[in-house]
């Protein structure tokens, strides 16, 4: 059994089929990347996988457990974490704040009454917690700052360490090189790829930088059209005819 | 023969009710019109409609001048002043401003313009019955179809509102202005990049919504509105915010349609409703308030346009972000201690040397300070905007009141009783309206504000149903009798510390994280599995809790309900621009905004100064006005400036150290 397994999964949007048999599977610990061209239908899939947007058709299982009907926040608690292509933060919080409120909400600790009698206040062991992710991240030296400070990248691995804290059993990355530069975007792998390594989350990569998801993944989908078109593994997917015609078209012209 | 009638009554209604509806339509295009160029919902327009009005009434009826001259005066040149220069020297300035200083602006110029047109033209020094329309012998009446009776003021009304709206759909078809207009509607900047001025355009467009403004006021004194003071002519901006909230507040068509709907189901529904029920008694006047909040909550698609959006915005400047820097806690706890030893010393002054006066107006300031500890909680942590605290208020009032007169029970034991039931009313509340973004969020609270104002407090099991049956005791406790005014006062003072410190740690711990983090981002928040519902709801609840409690005090302080001067709905829209204007995001903010608001205009304005009461609110626009520039509250900007003062200081010092240190090693 896969760790994420979505199938037929269809979306229209007025007369728009946005999405159309739509399957992926991810086992627990791999790194997939899901390509293709702009306008693919890669962040409606994204976003239907994690309950922002609902599916008119198709089935999502996670770890074992039909997810289709969950909110969002209750999926998050299943194992699935994520960053965003245009960064979301908390501002007014420092760095390590943010992952005292991921921290929160995993252990679910904190209550309301808790709070009324002076109990509220982050525990040593959850900063510890939180000072240990920070240090994985290379984040130790900013960890006070504010977050409306930082720069992108910085930022980047701020969304990274936050997912990390409530412990995901799949990580799902929006477009992450987007707004970086190239050296940026290596550094940002790197990082990743050895925290990866050490946690053995899974990971779906959504790109349409076709350069870091041949470095960085084992097996890829390519989508084009709201459609699935191949997969298999990364340098197999890369060489393929399909992915030339669905990134440059098929020779006879423009692709719409 | 029955089906007749039933065909009759409703054509009826729906003839009575299209006079008004055009109205309704004209300052609705007018207010959707100004949304779109500006992003600004302008809760003003019925201040500005009230003007309008006002002077209308003074030249024609008092003046006894021409009716032409009266009207170009008040409506073609008056009018349309008013909003150009609004834009000019405050909307303009607000575009990129957040939405809660957008709304607490323009909420502070309602309250402030028709004050300061009383101050200036010295408008009600008498009685303003009697307000007439813009045609001689208006009240004379037709018969359409030999049958339906409609008055001459009201056929003038109707056509002339037709003709605003077709005015502004010909400008808009067929001028270059309109298309001008049309393009800023969809996107300002783009526009510019177009080498039209966007300004230029959009103070055109704040020109023309206030003339239809200042004709909707004149128009309505001729049939609905016979007293012209200014609350007849906030219920206008409602019923027009319902009719463009129909539109969703971006379609012109839509919302001239939701103005006839809006005014036909005025005149509709009463039939339907048993006259005599106090609902139908009483709904009359808070119908808008009904239609408002149910198209608010029913309406599908509502959340979805939270705020209008312009497609070149990136290329604005970012929304301000409130100014904070990390600073040592050393030096924001030294900045403290000015304001702390000031309070005091005013805490031993009034304990020591105040005669009764004194005493009571610094109780109430007290208690005013824990009311206001639910701005801090709601609008300071959550972000949001409730305009429903009276409600609140007068819930926990009301539950003294019931409680200490059937049961004879402890009024402090029924003050808490009371907050519960605050916050229990909050949540319930809660579930339907928070779903909403920020700005239908606190209109959706307006809307139960008067309804609760016009309708529930007129059951007998809610209020009292007279002043004299409303009397509260005072509480005591053990041994300790609190009729005596000094120990009132300091069990006053007891409880803001206690809540204080439950406000303080709701802020350091859980809920002030989440409550951050949900309003730093929703969907980070929810992809951390935080459920978003849950903590806005218990900051909901915690803050109707703590203003209930604080309406609780109140009432047993002056031994008697008095709902009217207590806990009117537009008395909450003062508190709320108040103390945001001072500073929501700390618990000092809410003691600051309980002394200004009790003592201050007995203290400066009436005793030192000598001024008419007025005053009062025309600073607390000024005020507003302000807010704009300093989004964190007056006072903690120039708290923070010594803040930072103190932390250069520290670390000046620790350098100092450093160096000395490295020196000896060395």
């Amino acid at each position: 059994m896969s760790l994420l397994h979505a199938a037929e999964i269809g979306k229209t949007f007025g007369s728009l089929r946005a999405l159309d048999e739509m399957f992926i599977d991810i086992e627990a610990g791999e790194r997939v990347g899901l390509i293709g061209p702009n306008g693919a239908g890669k962040t409606t899939f994204f976003n239907c996988l994690l309950g922002v947007l609902n599916p008119d058709s198709g089935v999502i299982v996670f770890d074992g457990k039909e997810v289709n009907n969950l909110p969002v926040y209750k999926r998050a608690r299943l194992g699935f974490g994520r960053t965003f292509q245009r960064i979301e933060l908390f501002s007014g919080l420092t760095v390590r704040e943010h992952l005292v409120v991921a921290e929160r909400s995993r252990n679910g600790r904190g209550s309301f009454l808790r709070d009324l009698i002076w109990q509220g206040s982050p525990s040593k062991v959850e900063l510890a917690a939180c000072d240990e992710v920070v240090e994985l991240l290379g984040l130790g030296d900013i960890r006070h700052e504010l977050i409306d400070s930082l720069s992108l990248g910085k930022g980047r691995l701020v969304e990274i360490a936050r997912a990390l804290m409530v412990q995901p059993k799949l990580l799902l990355l929006d477009e992450p090189s987007s707004g970086l530069d190239v050296q940026e975007t290596e550094a940002f792998a790197e990082a990743l790829l050895r925290i990866q390594q050490e946690r053995k989350f899974a990971i779906l990569l959504v790109e349409h930088d076709v350069d870091l998801v041949s470095s960085f993944t084992q097996r890829a989908y390519l989508m084009d059209l709201g459609r699935p078109i191949i997969n298999g593994s990364t340098p197999e997917v890369m060489k393929s005819e399909e992915l030339r015609r669905a990134y440059l078209g098929d020779g006879e012209g423009a692709q719409q | 023969m029955l089906a007749i009638g039933a065909v009759d009554e409703f054509v009826q209604a729906v003839i009575q009710g299209l006079p008004v509806g055009s109205v309704y339509a004209l300052i609705a295009i007018g207010f959707t019109l100004t949304y779109k160029t500006s992003g600004i919902l302008n809760l003003a327009f019925g201040a500005q409609a009230y003007v309008s009005a006002a002077t209308y009434f003074e030249l024609h009826v008092r003046r006894e001048w021409p009716i032409w001259v009266s009207l170009l005066i008040s409506v073609g040149i008056l009018a349309p002043l008013i909003g150009v220069l609004l834009n000019q020297f405050v909307f303009k300035n607000l575009r990129t401003a957040s939405p809660v200083a957008r709304l607490v602006v323009t909420a502070g110029l309602m309250v402030a313009l028709p004050e300061i047109f009383k101050i200036v033209t010295d408008f009600e020094r008498e009685s303003v019955f009697g307000a007439v329309g813009i045609v001689p012998d208006g009240k004379i009446f037709y018969r359409i179809f030999d049958r339906y009776p409609i008055t001459r003021d009201e056929i003038v009304q109707f056509t002339v509102a037709i003709l605003g709206a077709l005015i502004l759909f010909a400008l808009f078809r067929f001028t270059r202005l309109g298309l001008h207009m049309r393009g800023v509607v969809e996107s300002p900047r783009m526009t510019e990049l177009r080498g039209i001025d966007a300004e230029k355009v959009s103070s055109f467009a704040w020109g023309l919504s206030s003339l239809y403004a200042g004709l909707a006021g004149v128009l309505l004194c001729s049939t609905s509105i016979t007293t012209i003071e200014p609350g007849s002519f906030f219920q206008l901006v409602i019923v027009a915010i319902a009719a463009a909230a129909l539109g969703k507040l971006v379609s012109l068509p839509l919302a001239l349609a939701g103005g006839f709907f809006l005014g036909i189901m005025n005149t509709i529904l009463p039939t339907y409703i048993t006259p005599t029920s106090i609902i139908g008694q009483n709904l009359g006047p808070s119908l808008p308030f009904v239609m408002l909040f149910a198209i608010l909550v029913f309406m599908p698609g509502i959340k979805a346009s939270k705020e209008s959006r312009d497609p070149m915005a990136a290329v604005d400047p970012p929304t301000d972000t409130i100014s904070i820097a990390h600073v040592s806690p050393w030096a924001s706890r030294i900045a403290l201690i000015p304001s702390l030893l000031m309070g005091v010393g005013i805490f031993i002054w009034v304990l020591t040397s105040a005669d009764q006066f004194w005493m009571l107006l610094f109780t109430e300031a007290v208690i005013y300070s824990i009311i206001f500890l639910a701005i801090t909680v709601f609008t300071g942590m959550g972000g949001q905007i409730s305009l429903a605290l009276t409600s609140f208020g007068a819930i926990g009032a009301f539950t003294v009141f019931q409680l200490t007169k059937n049961f004879e029970m402890s009024s402090l034991l029924a003050a808490l009783i009371g907050a519960a039931l605050g916050a229990a009313v909050g949540a319930l509340l809660a579930l339907p309206v928070l779903r909403l973004g920020h700005i239908w969020l606190a209109l959706a609270t307006l809307a139960f504000a008067f309804f609760f104002d016009a309708v529930m407090v007129k059951f007998p099991w809610v209020g009292p149903t007279s002043m004299q049956t409303a009397e509260i005791p005072r509480p005591t406790l053990g041994g300790l009798d609190f009729g005596n005014d000094k120990s009132f006062f300091l069990l006053c003072v007891v409880l803001l510390i206690i809540c204080s410190l439950f406000v303080s740690a709701l802020k350091r711990g859980t809920t002030g994280y989440m409550l951050q983090a949900l309003r730093g981002s929703e969907v980070a928040s929810q992809s951390v599995g935080i459920n978003p519902t849950r903590w806005r709801i218990v900051a909901f609840a915690a803050s109707s809790g703590l203003a209930a409690f604080g309406g609780a005090l109140l009432v047993i302080g002056q031994e008697s309900v008095n709902y009217g001067s207590n806990f009117a709905p537009l008395t909450g829209l003062f508190w709320l621009v108040l103390v945001i204007t001072l500073a929501s995001r700390r618990v000092s903010g809410a003691i600051q905004g309980g002394v200004v608001f009790r003592v201050f205009p007995d203290l400066i304005l009436i005793r030192l100064l000598h001024l008419a009461p007025q005053w009062q609110f025309a600073l607390f626009g000024l005020g507003a006005i302000n807010f704009s520039k300093h989004p964190e509250g007056v006072l903690e900007y120039s708290e923070q400036k010594s803040v930072r003062r103190f932390d250069r200081l520290i670390s000046r010092f620790n350098a100092r150290k450093q160096a000395s240190k490295t020196e000896v090693q060395s």
